[in-house]
Order: structure tokens, then sequence, then C-alpha cells
């Protein structure tokens, strides 16, 4: 998790930087690790669902 | 109204919605400070979305206003819908209290955080659609403004005090679910050397934890009768007990008959009166 948020913090400073595609392509990076860590919870959600 | 007024106004606009998204963390993580309430990890990853959201509007605010900056915050706003509306389906009457659903932890203006998460996505994606309703020309600034100086220290600063705070709570690995009280790491309630126990119902397996140092066979029982067991533990530094159907919050706060070693009695007292306040999460300390 901790990573997670030290990626927004590089992707913080790419865009602060000026590195537009690179800030853009970060920030889907960090949300599909968010994503990820919600896997645990998938199962569940899927059950829910059907 | 010119074109400039209405990229004026989206400017601020923008503006608006990244400080009110990271306001959201900004509070998570007060209560998290000053009423000693660590996150559990999908409380995290509802931060990390809406830092998600605040993204797309810091975008717009250092490269100009695009609609790809409006598709970050809309994903953005779906991965904390996503995790805020699982939360909310774990602690739907997961926890019941007297006949009260308590759901899990603070709840701020009679909404618990990941419920006002859920709401903040929603506003946020609203919002959203109604900005990409005024046509805005595109203008790459020059120069960052002042404004978006302010805002991107205001959120650095956000993303940095949650990376500390996350590491000192998780370290580099996967947060423990559910997160355990800093106060048991208070001296004050170490008694004769013995680490504090942490005895903190989960809603969602109606199991309860207790977590000490000392090594030796645990009995134990709850004063509503709904579980009893016995663990040996092998005396490593955290020993971590779970025990399924224990105590809830509906116990406390109260004593509980727990004996070490078959033979010294120990009584598992409540320091922490946020359970029986709000049902919120039950802490105790071992003594003799």
């Amino acid at each position: 998790m901790v990573l997670i948020f030290a990626l927004w913090v590089i992707v913080g400073a790419i865009l602060w930087r000026g590195y537009h595609r690179l800030a853009m392509a970060g920030a889907v990076v960090a949300m599909l690790a968010t994503l990820l860590m919600l896997r645990e919870h998938a199962t569940d959600v899927i059950g829910l669902c059907l | 109204m010119s074109d400039e007024a209405r990229l004026r106004l989206v400017i601020w606009l923008n503006a608006a919605a990244v400080i009110a998204s990271v306001g959201l963390v900004w509070g998570a993580f007060g209560i998290q400070i000053f009423d000693d309430e660590a996150p559990c990890p999908l409380c995290l990853l509802q931060r990390l979305g809406f830092f998600a959201i605040a993204a797309g509007g810091l975008m717009n605010l250092r490269f100009g206003i695009r609609p790809g900056h409006y598709g970050i915050t809309l994903l953005g706003a779906l991965v904390v819908m996503a995790v805020s509306l699982r939360q909310i389906s774990l602690h739907a009457c997961s926890n019941l209290v007297d006949g009260v659903c308590t759901g899990y932890g603070a709840a701020p203006l009679g909404w618990h955080l990941y419920t006002w998460a859920f709401v903040a996505a929603i506003a946020a994606i609203v919002g959203v659609a109604l900005l990409l309703m005024i046509p805005t020309p595109y203008v790459r600034p020059a120069k960052a403004s002042i404004l978006t100086i302010a805002v991107f220290v205001y959120v650095g600063a956000a993303a940095v005090a949650n990376v500390g705070a996350t590491a000192a709570q998780c370290g580099l690995g996967p947060c423990e679910d559910p997160p355990f009280s800093s106060a048991m790491s208070d001296p004050a309630n170490v008694i004769e050397g013995i680490t504090p126990g942490v005895f903190v119902p989960t809603w969602r397996r109606d199991e309860a934890r207790l977590r000490f140092s000392k090594g030796g066979a645990v009995t134990w029982a709850t004063p509503a009768g709904n579980g009893e067991g016995t663990a040996t533990l092998t005396g490593s530094p955290t020993e971590e007990l779970s025990i399924t159907g224990g105590a809830t919050c509906g116990d406390a706060p109260g004593t509980y008959d727990v004996a070490m070693d078959g033979s010294q009695a120990m009584v598992l007292t409540p320091v922490d009166e946020r359970c029986a306040d709000r049902a919120a999460a039950l802490a105790g300390a071992w003594s003799s």
C-alpha cells in the first residue's frame, strides 16, 4: 500500500516537471495497482453480483 | 461569457475539486491522527482513489483543460466507488448492537467514511459531467500560476503524509485487516512486561483477535458466552490468535475471563471507550 502512495508522489513530481504523457501513464498504473490490491475481494464481489 | 472568462471559471472549479477531493483524504488523516483510528486496507485504497480524482484536476491546472484529464478523474472516481461500495456491502448490517447496525469506524455527520467516499465519487462524476458541458478553449499555461503551485503543495503534502503514516502502520508489506490501534503500543498499557493484548472484533467474519508477546496457553471466554476456546502460543514476539465467533462490541465494555498457562488468571480490560461509544473497536490490555 505504501508503495502505491509513493507512486502517487512520483506521479505528482512527473506532473510538476511537465511530462504530460508520462504523468498520464503513471496515474493509470497507480490506479491499476490500487485495483490490484482489491483482488482478494473480487470473488465476493462477483458472487454478490451473481 | 467570453472564452477567457469561461477558461478562468473552469480552472478555478478544477482547483476547487482537487482541494475538495484531497480535503477528504486530509479529513480521514486527521481522524487517524487525532482520534487514533488506524485506517483499514480498504480505507487506504479509497484514499488512493481520491488522489487519482485529484490527478485529473492537477493535470488540467498544469497542462491545460483536456478531456483526457477528466478521464483520469472519472477512472479515479470509479476506483473509489468500487472500493467504497465493497466496504459498504461488507458492513451493511454486519454488526448488530441492540438491534442497531453500527457499521465500522467513525461516522462523522452520521455517515461512515466509506459512505462519504461513495457519495464523493458520485459527486466527482457529476462534477466532471457538468465541467465537460462548459465549452473551454485549450490553452496550455506558459508557467504555473500561484494557484497551481498552492494546489500542488497541498496535494503533495497529503501524499507524503500518507506515505509516512502508511509506512509506519504497515511497513512495506500489506496492511493488517483489521488494523490495530496504536494506543496498544503505549507503554502505559504495558503491565508487568506483558504486551497489551488487542481485542478487535472484525465485523466481516465475526471474529476477534488477541495479540500478545508472552508465550503459553490461553483459554478464553466472552462475557456474553458467545465464544470460548483454547489456544497455545509459541511465545514469538507477536503471536496472533484468531477466535472465530468471538466477542462483539455488544459485550463492551466488560471484563473478559482469560486464563494464561492454565493457572494465571488474566483480565482483559477495555482501555478504549470508543467501542462503547460507537462500537467501532474494542481494545484491551492484559492485567493480572
